[in-house]
């Protein structure tokens, strides 16, 4: 991602924390944790020359579990810097977990976990 | 930026209010009729854990759970009439969702009645709420924290 000097906030690449259970049971329901180290800038705070910073949110959230979908989700400024998200999948298969992260500039920040299903 | 005389920004913001500029709460009738058009959410089926009290609006811990398998829940709405843009998340659950639940921390600019709201399969709407009482939150500082 192109440093963006009205967003000096940003790092290029947002630290990604996930977890992700390494192995599980046929049907077992677990809980998925997700983090990224995002700004969440609302466009309503001002820099210090007195101009707004524009937004610039990660607005989408998508996991998919070997392709499909587990949740999708739009955000908005409530959000919070740094967002993070708990929510719960059901294993199925062996394979791997995709997290999708939607920048308001255009950029996806991509992570992914494996899981061993028994 | 040029030292901010707290005073000023007082008088100046109870000034704005006084004036109508700054909309109070925005009616969360409102706010349902621009997703839901005529269709109204009846209380049931969805439950919000949200603390009465946060210390700041910043990250303010929330769960949002609907009994019901994810796969008969279309989405949940997260609704914060309180903030700048009272629109907060909407989730939906597909078909390796486990359970129709999730938690995140949302930034809210004041106290407020957060209100969410679950659209099940068969179209059918379901609210819950919660009050929330920020103890420091001037809305400027909150947005102007990290």
């Amino acid at each position: 991602m192109p440093t963006d000097a009205r967003h000096p906030d940003t790092p290029e690449t947002p630290k990604i924390l996930i977890r992700v259970p390494v192995r599980a049971q046929r049907g077992d329901v677990f809980e998925i944790k997700a983090l990224i180290n995002h700004p969440m800038e609302n466009g309503l705070r001002y820099d210090q020359d007195g101009q707004v910073i524009p937004r610039k949110i990660i607005h989408r959230f998508v996991c998919r579990y070997n392709g499909e979908i587990v949740v999708d989700c739009d955000w908005g400024t409530a959000v919070s810097a740094n967002p993070y998200m708990s929510f719960f999948a059901v294993a199925a298969d062996s394979g791997t977990f995709d997290f999708e992260w939607t920048d308001d500039d255009g950029t996806i920040y991509r992570h992914s976990a494996p899981i061993l299903v028994a | 930026m040029a030292p901010v005389d707290r005073r000023k920004v007082l008088i100046g913001s109870a000034a704005l209010v006084a004036a109508g500029f700054v909309r109070a709460e925005e009616p969360l009738d409102h706010l349902l009729g621009e997703i839901f058009a005529d269709r109204r959410p009846k209380p049931g089926v969805i439950a919000m854990k949200l603390s009465p009290l946060a210390e700041n609006g910043l990250a303010v811990p929330i769960t949002l759970s609907v009994a019901e398998p994810p796969a008969n829940v279309k989405r949940i709405v997260l609704l914060a009439p309180g903030n700048p843009f009272p629109r907060a998340a909407e989730y939906r659950f597909g078909p390796r969702a486990g359970k129709a639940e999730i938690s995140t921390r949302i930034r809210l600019a004041r106290s407020q009645t957060v209100t969410a709201v679950a659209e099940l399969g068969d179209g059918s709407l379901w609210s819950t709420a919660a009050d929330i009482t920020i103890t420091s939150g001037a809305c400027a500082e909150i947005y102007d924290a990290h």
